[in-house]
């Protein structure tokens, strides 16, 4: 178990990483993210975990190589720092004695119809918050089937003056706000799609 | 941004797990350090997503979405907001008493209710394998080899790099950005071609032979925690093998379905098998399951076995603890 990262360790990282603590912010924001992504696709158990140890561990030796470090993208050294703690996560997994009397957890169970309507109705609120373009935007992309659906995309790309491309990343990021805003209404119990939206506006991009 | 075609392609494959490793390792490497390119990954996620709602994808590619993009909460949760969008979209199109059915027709039910799980362990059945041969793929290998011998000749300096390395080639920014991705799907291209090449040379040559490449080992279990003597039944898994079949011999026979579920030493359930039917052979009966030998590294794991009935909650019936030790 390592020692819990030191202020002054946390602080070479954003340094690193942005030239001001909040621009450092926003990237370690979106750098954990993409760790996460790749962890999870590589199969990793508890990607979140991972994600979180890689920062540390990145953290921990900028500060010790202090003005050793020569490379000019710590995004690259992270990516390396990544690499190992993968290795090592496999490693331990296969290694860990069955205790005495284990039993198996139960599996997660998925979400059940309640869960999911509290989703929807988080949905309902959050996309009220969108400002009423992005909203139009955005159902209009989802709206229809199939063919009737592809040729609607193809007009609302050209009612914006966009390429197709274009609207599919503004849809991406249209949606990953909404995603966010989704799961912290959830989490508020359902009644907060406002600052929720609020703070998935904040955190992406 | 990096929504080109041939770029989504690459994606694609990395999403659906057909890349090979060391473009694979590459590709991570980009998708970390460029955030263009990794927001150009959440788009092909997010298509291949609707791909799957609207029950477009193939077999096969719908099989690894569910193995690969599914399995992880997150994705799912991105599954279920495209689908409430859509129904929204539509049920704000219409008025919604005349809506029509929340779901879209064609539209087969989300993975997440573990369907995929059966749908895998379907696939992974041997019969759906392609023959192949054992030298065929040491052919393979050498012709790869040789392959990545000659690409390494074309290869610019920072494509070589190994993932830990920490010296930076080039200096970061879309330029450099913009040279790596050119020369991973340059690379890419050429893989391809010899990848064609090396198969239909495999193609060919297992017409004339006839060995499995694919090998399948097969152990069995008995139902309790430690064998007589206090050891883990143990289970070593040759080389060459891609699956492994667990049979579980049967304390009882009296269900008409069975659920298989392994878990790691975590507790953490790896992989499970629904609806499996018993085998029943003179003098007992057993359950088998299938399972990737890459979900078995070293290490302790158990099968917890359930008697499933219609209308009745599963019914744990016996664990099976194993260890994988070392071919």
């Amino acid at each position: 178990m390592s020692a819990p990262l030191r202020p002054e360790q946390f602080d070479t990282l954003l340094h690193r990483l942005g030239p001001d603590r909040e621009l450092g912010g926003r990237r370690y924001e979106q750098l954990r993210r993409r760790l996460v992504s790749l962890f999870d696709y590589r199969g990793c158990a508890h990607p979140e975990e991972l994600a979180d140890e890689t920062l540390d561990r990145a953290a921990r030796r900028l500060e010790e190589m202090g003005s050793e470090f020569v490379g000019s993208d710590p995004e690259r050294f992270v990516y390396g720092v990544a690499w190992n703690v993968a290795r090592e996560s496999f490693r331990r997994r296969s290694t860990v004695p069955l205790p005495e009397g284990w039993e198996g957890q139960a599996p997660a169970e998925p979400p059940g119809a309640e869960d999911e309507e509290r989703e929807r109705v988080c949905l309902d609120r959050c996309l009220d918050r969108l400002a009423p373009a992005e909203r139009r935007v955005v159902l209009g992309y989802f709206e229809g089937e199939k063919g009737a659906r592809i040729r609607r995309r193809s007009e609302l790309a050209h009612e914006l003056g966009v390429s197709l491309n274009a609207l599919r990343l503004k849809i991406h990021r249209l949606t990953g706000r909404l995603r966010e805003c989704v799961v912290r209404c959830t989490d508020q119990g359902g009644g907060a799609a406002g600052a929720a939206l609020r703070g998935a506006r904040e955190t992406t991009g | 941004m990096r929504l080109r075609p041939d770029f989504e392609r690459t994606l694609r494959r990395y999403v659906l797990g057909d890349l090979d490793e060391g473009l694979r390792v590459e590709l991570e490497e980009l998708l970390l350090t460029d955030p263009d390119a990794f927001e150009a990954l959440g788009v092909v996620e997010d298509e291949l997503v609707e791909e799957y709602l609207d029950g477009t994808s193939p077999a096969p590619e719908r099989r690894k979405l569910e193995e690969r993009l599914l399995i992880s909460p997150e994705r799912r949760r991105r599954v279920r907001l495209v689908r409430a969008l859509r129904d929204r979209a539509n049920a704000d199109q219409q008025p919604r008493a005349e809506a029509p059915p929340a779901r879209a027709e064609g539209v087969r039910p989300v993975g997440w209710r573990l369907a995929w799980i059966e749908t895998v362990a379907e696939w992974l059945r041997p019969a759906r394998w392609q023959p192949a041969w054992v030298a065929v793929a040491a052919v393979l290998a050498v012709s790869l080899v040789g392959n990545a011998w000659l690409l390494s000749r074309y290869e610019m300096q920072g494509l070589a790099r190994t993932p830990g390395q920490q010296t930076v080639a080039a200096p970061p920014g879309p330029q450099g950005d913009s040279d790596a991705l050119n020369r991973l799907q340059a690379r890419l291209e050429r893989e391809q071609q010899d990848r064609a090449a090396a198969e239909a040379r495999a193609k060919a040559l297992e017409s004339q032979l006839g060995r499995p490449r694919t090998s399948v080992a097969t152990f069995a279990l008995a139902a309790g925690l430690l064998r007589s003597g206090g050891s883990l039944a143990r289970v070593t898994v040759p080389p060459d093998a891609v699956l492994v079949r667990l049979r579980l011999e049967l304390p009882e026979d009296g269900h008409p379905l069975y659920r298989a579920a392994l878990h790691d030493p975590d507790g953490a359930e790896i992989w499970a098998a629904s609806r499996l039917r018993a085998v029943r052979e003179p003098g007992q009966a057993a359950v088998v399951l299938t399972v990737p030998t890459e979900l078995l590294p070293r290490g302790d794991y158990q099968v917890k076995l359930s008697g499933l009935r219609d209308g009745a909650e599963p019914e744990v019936l016996a664990t099976y603890p194993f260890r994988v030790g070392a071919s």
